[in-house]
């Protein structure tokens, strides 16, 4: 079972998102929705396959605004899913951040930091 | 990082929505393309790419990805019927009521499996061969539905005094009887 948890720079960012954008944030969240749907109904994430996905190494997925119809301006949501081994196995489909175009690479080298740090935490639990 | 377990992005967003209208658009897009974000799910979950379903639909991967980028009114029965074919799966139809609370849910499912075990029994009763399968099927299904209970009870929530409101407990032994009787048999102990 697959559950998602967000971070705090998601929720700001997410808050102050300027309403002219919001068909393309809708997009983006369906296509996440989708993304979850498939680990739920228990596709590897090796294998997950979907025009509006993109891999960034690391572990790191971005999903883009696809099918927000024509105009739409590109935005990036930034996602890890990790399956935690332990007394039970915990699948977590993290919601680092979501960004345009223009803060692509900033975004992308702050998410492999996040995810550094995630992974370390799960090493010394 | 939050804390609160979240399944659906509508609760991975509802209290940190930009704006009030927000979730009502939301909701409507999930809405609109709830059949095709599921047949999209089970594609993933058989590994199958867009190509791969182009191909055995004899269309063009564009189509597979206009198709899936689109809302369940763009989809023909035609659609849904090759589409569901090429992985691996078939369409079926329930009309059911337009909101249903969660022990509807369940009740409705409690009673499909009703009726299929009844179905399995007389299959059962044809052969013997049969007959072992089902029995055996049925102790799995048995052990499995204790699971889901024995789960639950943990989890549920407890009184205020920290009882509980109610405990599951399952235990089983499984054994073969004599072989002259050329069957399995299948015993379940409820505590």
């Amino acid at each position: 079972m697959w559950e998602f948890q967000r971070t705090t720079e998601f929720e700001k960012r997410f808050r102050k998102w300027p309403k002219k954008h919001s068909r393309e944030l809708v997009a983006l969240m369906a296509n996440l929705q989708t993304v979850f749907d498939a680990l739920q109904e228990g596709a590897k994430v090796a294998h997950l396959k979907f025009g509006f996905l993109r891999t960034e190494g690391k572990g790191l997925m971005r999903i883009s605004q696809q099918g927000a119809g024509s105009g739409a301006k590109e935005f990036r949501l930034y996602i890890y899913p990790e399956e935690k081994d332990g007394k039970e196995v915990l699948h977590v489909l993290h919601v680092l951040t979501v960004g345009d175009k223009s803060s692509q690479s900033r975004d992308i080298a702050e998410c492999h930091s996040t995810i550094e740090n995630l992974l370390a935490h799960s090493r010394s639990d | 990082m939050s804390k609160k377990k979240m399944t659906s992005v509508e609760d991975l967003v509802r209290d940190i929505a930009p704006n009030d209208e927000f979730c009502a658009d939301l909701r409507k897009e999930l809405e609109a393309s709830r059949t095709c974000r599921r047949l999209v799910a089970l594609r993933a979950s058989k590994g199958f790419s867009q190509s791969d379903i182009a191909e055995r639909m004899g269309c063009t991967q564009s189509r597979i990805s206009k198709l899936e980028n689109s809302t369940d009114d763009k989809w023909s029965v035609e659609d849904l019927r090759a589409y569901a074919k090429a992985i691996d799966c078939r369409v079926g139809l329930s009309v059911l009521p337009l909101h249903m609370e969660p022990v509807e849910e369940v009740n409705l499912i409690a009673a499909a499996v009703e009726r299929r075990m009844f179905s399995l029994l007389k299959l059962a009763e044809k052969d013997a061969d049969i007959a072992n399968g089902v029995s055996t099927f049925m102790f799995e299904l048995f052990v499995r539905f204790g699971a889901i209970f024995g789960t639950t009870s943990k989890r549920f929530p407890r009184r205020a005094d920290g009882t509980r409101y109610f405990e599951c407990t399952v235990g089983m032994s499984e054994h073969e009887v004599s072989r002259e009787e050329d069957s399995m048999e299948n015993e379940v102990v409820c505590e």
